[in-house]
């Protein structure tokens, strides 16, 4: 913790560029906001599918992992 | 960095097998009973939401089954990837210490905020608690509050990047993120939907089934992602 400021010691892992990380950052948030939202709330609150197919469909593990379902 | 997230997806996915497994153990009882309970008490809401019931389109056996696995699995591996991406950003910049150390320090981190914060002011709830009519407000309330979290610990964790000494970097990340949650939490409304006549015991199984499910997919996807960089991804 003591090398906060210089991250290219030796000894550290080094930092990954940023221009390296970014358009994989966006692709995976994407990813996990779409993933979230038909798991967690679509055709609950939301609905941008007809029907109640998917909210029955990942309506258990909606309920397991905490969201709130109905 | 390709690689790193094609870690960070495998790892997502081999622990959402593991997740199943205990969602299955100590999750579905819970559910299991909480829908019993809503299908012989007619004066809930079991007409006006035929998801819960046996009978409306799907079968318990397809939600319980492929349903919760592929929920699960979907779940797993986005996680999987947004800790590949932290990892990422945070390595060499935020923390300094070995793989395993980084990954622990990010989901340790992540599951606070993502999970354990958002639990505390919105529980979820079992089959046949909650009022519909709210469902709205209840989601955007939820989603709110846990999006503000993860800003919160961002800014938290930006602000006390140049302090050298560790127990002040500590303490201040931590009264950063302490004092605006709370106050976010103070402010926003809280819903007291639990029908008096529901059996506690089961409302508690199912909550604690709940952490235990999160808990689960957080920390082996933290325990799987570790290994697998240790062990394919040292060259980058
Ligand atoms: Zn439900």
């Amino acid at each position: 913790m003591t090398v906060a400021t210089r991250p290219a010691v030796s000894s550290a892992l080094p930092a990954i560029p940023m221009g390296d990380i970014a358009p994989w950052a966006i692709l995976a948030s994407l990813l996990a906001v779409l993933v979230v939202y038909f798991v967690g709330a679509e055709q609950g609150a939301w609905s941008v599918i007809a029907g109640t197919d998917v909210h029955e469909f990942v309506h258990d593990a909606r309920h397991l992992l905490g969201f709130p379902c109905h | 960095m390709t690689r790193l997230l094609v870690l960070g997806l495998l790892a997502g996915l081999l622990a959402s097998v593991v997740t199943f497994g205990v969602a299955r153990l100590v999750g579905e009882p819970a559910l299991d009973a909480a829908i019993a309970l809503e299908t012989t008490d007619s004066h809930t809401h079991a007409a006006d939401t035929p998801d819960h019931s046996d009978t409306g389109g799907m079968s318990r056996r397809l939600q319980a089954g492929p349903g919760l696995f592929v929920g699960l699995a979907a779940v797993g591996v986005a996680l999987g990837g947004i800790l590949a991406i932290s990892y990422a950003v945070a390595r060499g910049r935020f923390l300094h210490g070995s793989t395993r150390a980084t990954v622990g320090w990010i989901t340790s981190l992540g599951f606070a905020a993502v999970i354990v914060v958002p639990m505390l002011k919105f529980p979820g709830n079992p089959p046949a608690v909650g009022n519909p009519e709210t469902i709205g407000a209840r989601t955007l309330a939820y989603f709110a509050f846990l999006a503000l979290s993860l800003a919160t610990l961002g800014l938290a964790v930006s602000a006390v990047k140049g302090i050298a000494s560790r127990r002040r970097k500590m303490l201040i990340g931590a009264g950063i993120y302490a004092g605006v949650m709370s106050g976010a939490a103070i402010l926003l409304p809280s819903f007291h939907e639990v029908d008096p006549a529901f059996p506690r015991d089961l409302l508690w199984q199912f909550r604690a089934s709940t952490l235990a499910v999160q808990a689960t997919l957080w920390a082996s996807t933290g325990i799987a992602f570790g290994w697998l960089v240790e062990r394919f991804g040292q060259s980058i």
